[in-house]
């Protein structure tokens, strides 16, 4: 029975990836637009942050997210500030951030910086309330901060026009939201794994959040919105993205009906076990 | 190459404990383990200890404040070293306490005011402010085009009565798990309406997580599809590896 | 104060002040809010590398006693050894650091965790059952959850799609409502019970 469930799994997983036909829409929630036009809402010189605090596990289903963000971002001229609760996502965060600087030719220092990893899981958040130049002293990359123009510009972080978390596990959205939410006068933005997406979806329906993405289906959806982008549109880094969670979204299906079978198979067997014994 | 080699080496050699436990999947792990630690204590001594102890000297301003807040940084933090010292040890506690003392207070706070006032307030102002409301029903008589007489009837009372269910379930709910001895037929009927919701909630969080988890096993499938001679050449150096380890029947590897 | 008090007084007086700090001008802002953020940074810190030469030692003393697993145990001092050796020399933003991070550590940590989708599987063929009422309303509403948001076909999608999205709107807002109402009583009772030195747990096995 365990070989049952593992074939069906794998060749699930491989029909989506080898398939062709597209998988059949799922709809665009109200948090997913709402996130993208928060988003997409910042102007040239404002300011955005972005809190990637993501495991490399979760890289699938939510890198797509946060390079679309930089790039959103980077193309209307804002001023991107990435940092990190985990030092995983700092080391994403800066992998990322190069790339966007480079696809979208804007210059570290001047147009993005990383700080890189902050210790202090909900102590960290606080930093972002106080001057910058006092709380941080180097970036990711060890430069100081005081020769980081960018950083000159910036008061407090917490000045942000937007903020926003991609975030999965602990420490994450849970610190962001409970330590910076109603704190400061900026909108947040949080794109979380779908294991803690259905948790946040009361802090979008009272209000406090300005956008939520909870999995892979909210990120396919947001990364739909955003190649529709005029300036996004054909772009190569976009549509390379929607092939992946095209191909993520084709292979979820088929995983999930392996998935529900095997539950009604298992409920089934059972069934019949029982009425087997009852007869007997 | 040969680091996308290795990569796939270690992804293949974690997947074997799909077939069984063996020697090769908890090689894995335990490198997995350090490397994983040494991660940690990189960022700890160069990204946190070393900039906040020394840049702040070195860099900031050199005012008496910066060398008090740094002197007495590191006397807390030699504290946390004395426990190692038996007569001393009870001086090791001071550091951890402060440290627990202050997420607590933090977490605490973070909770008063990020779920119980908003939650709360949201779940009872919902029912009475129409603003959230009318754009719930136009959304829907958007989303339900082209409009006839049912989805008139849907968009006007549905978010309404959404909103009551809401405020019905947070209520039934904290009835359900506060109270426990539940003598009056009516509290009973409530406390099991809460029961149901609760519920409801339990399987919506399954089904969020089973795309989380499927998520990330396509993740590492769609990455062995983009080098398959080399996943290939990994699968076939781990079956190898696997078929050639003897089997102990003590350990059962 | 007695020995034993020091720590429950250090603990009352960090948790008052990150209690009243939202409320408190002086807390919120300035050289103290810097001070008392540094100290908690520099602790965790601290606490999270003596947990590492914890387990450091402990992994060691298996290699030296010749304990069961200790070749694992010198595999994972190495990879230890080796990680913070070039992350000290080199750097986290150094190339060979983050080859380390890129072709070891996320693959094997991707991995570890593609496992669960396996056992998922696996457990909802042999283990899931609808033993009862409560447990068959969590089963059906996980599958129509999962049918809904990734539809196998288009009539899935029309009829399941809308369903899922209303689980996730209305009874599964109110549900999580009540899991945050009662966190969030957990945490001020653990406040009040720190602020109270009734909370002693975090004191070790040893309270006097």
């Amino acid at each position: 029975m365990r070989w049952l469930a593992i074939i069906a799994l794998v060749t699930a997983i491989a029909a989506g990836i080898w398939g062709t036909r597209p998988a059949p829409r799922a709809g665009i929630a109200p948090q997913v637009t709402a996130a993208h036009a928060a988003i997409s809402d910042v102007t040239a010189g404002e300011l955005l942050v972005l809190a990637v605090d993501i495991d490399p596990a979760n890289v699938p289903e939510l890198s797509p997210f946060v390079r679309l963000t930089l790039d959103l971002a980077l193309m209307r001229g804002a001023q991107v500030v990435t940092l990190s609760l985990t030092p995983a996502g700092a080391m994403l965060a800066e992998r990322y951030l190069r790339e966007a600087l480079v696809e979208r030719r804007a210059t570290y220092g001047r147009d993005a910086i990383n700080l890189g990893f902050i210790e202090g899981r909900s102590t960290a958040v606080h930093i972002t309330g106080l001057p910058l130049q006092r709380t941080v002293t180097r970036d990711h990359a060890g430069n100081a901060i005081g020769d980081l123009p960018l950083a000159g510009r910036i008061q407090r972080l917490s000045d942000a026009t937007v903020f926003v978390v991609a975030a999965s596990g602990t420490p994450g959205a849970g610190e962001w939201l409970m330590q910076g939410q109603g704190r400061f006068a900026h909108a947040m933005v949080i794109a979380t794994s779908g294991a803690e997406g259905s948790e946040l979806v009361p802090f979008f329906a009272s209000g406090q959040l300005a956008g939520l993405l909870g999995g892979a289906r909210d990120v396919s959806a947001f990364a739909d919105l955003a190649a529709n982008d005029p300036r996004l549109y054909g772009d190569p880094g976009a549509v390379d993205y929607l092939k992946r969670l095209a191909e993520q979204m084709r292979a979820q299906r088929w995983a999930h009906l392996a998935l529900v079978v095997c539950l009604v198979v298992g409920q089934g067997v059972y069934s019949w076990r029982g009425r087997r014994k009852g007869a007997k | 190459m040969i680091g996308q080699l290795i990569g796939l080496l270690l992804t293949f050699a974690v997947l074997s404990y799909v077939w069984r436990d063996n020697p090769l999947y908890r090689s894995a792990e335990s490198i997995f383990v350090g490397v994983a630690l040494g991660l940690f204590a990189t960022f700890e001594l160069r990204q946190v200890l070393l900039p906040r102890l020394w840049d702040r000297l070195a860099l900031g301003p050199a005012t008496g404040a910066a060398w008090v807040a740094v002197l007495l940084i590191i006397l807390v933090t030699a504290l946390m070293l004395a426990r190692f010292v038996q007569p001393l040890e009870w001086l090791g506690r001071i550091p951890v306490a402060v440290a627990v003392g202050s997420l607590a207070g933090m977490a605490a706070a973070g909770f008063v005011r990020t779920v119980l006032v908003p939650q709360v307030g949201a779940s009872a102002a919902s029912l009475l402010i129409d603003d959230a409301l009318a754009h719930e029903r136009s959304v829907c008589l958007l989303e339900s085009q082209p409009p006839n007489a049912l989805t008139n009837i849907v968009c006007s009372f549905g978010p309404y009565l959404n909103q009551l269910l809401i405020f019905a379930g947070v209520a039934a709910g904290l009835v359900y798990f506060v109270f426990s001895r539940r003598e009056n037929k009516g509290l009973q009927a409530v406390s099991r309406f809460g029961g149901w919701v609760v519920m409801v909630t339990l399987g919506v969080t399954l089904g969020f997580m089973a795309m989380a988890h499927f998520a990330v096993t396509i993740g590492r499938a769609q990455t062995m599809m983009e080098t398959p001679g080399l996943a290939l050449i990994a699968l076939a150096i781990v079956v190898l590896a696997l078929l050639c380890l003897k089997r102990d029947p003590r350990k059962g590897v | 104060m007695t020995k034993a008090g020091a720590p429950i007084v250090c603990a009352m007086v960090a948790a008052t002040y990150w209690t009243l700090e939202p409320v408190v001008d002086v807390a919120r802002d300035g050289w103290l809010k810097t001070f008392a953020i540094d100290l908690t940074i520099a602790l965790i810190a601290v606490i999270t590398l003596v947990a590492i030469f914890g387990v450091m030692v402990r992994e060691s003393g298996k290699i030296a006693r010749r304990e069961s697993g200790h070749l694992h145990s010198t595999l994972t001092l190495v990879a230890f050894a080796m990680t913070l050796a070039v992350g000290l020399a080199a750097g986290p933003a150094s190339e060979a650091f983050t080859w380390i991070f890129d072709y070891v550590y996320a693959p094997l940590e991707s991995s570890l965790l593609a496992l669960v989708a396996f056992a998922l599987v696996d457990t909802a063929l042999r283990r899931m059952r609808a033993r009862s009422a409560e447990t068959a309303v969590v089963i059906a509403t996980a599958a129509i959850v999962m049918l809904g948001r990734a539809p196998p076909t288009n009539t899935a999608g029309t009829l399941l799609t809308p369903v899922a999205d209303w689980l996730t709107r209305v009874p599964n807002v109110a549900g999580q409502r009540v899991l945050l109402i009662g966190a969030a009583i957990a945490a001020c009772s653990t406040l009040l019970r720190l602020l109270l030195g009734v909370e002693r747990d975090y004191l070790g096995a040893r309270r006097s």
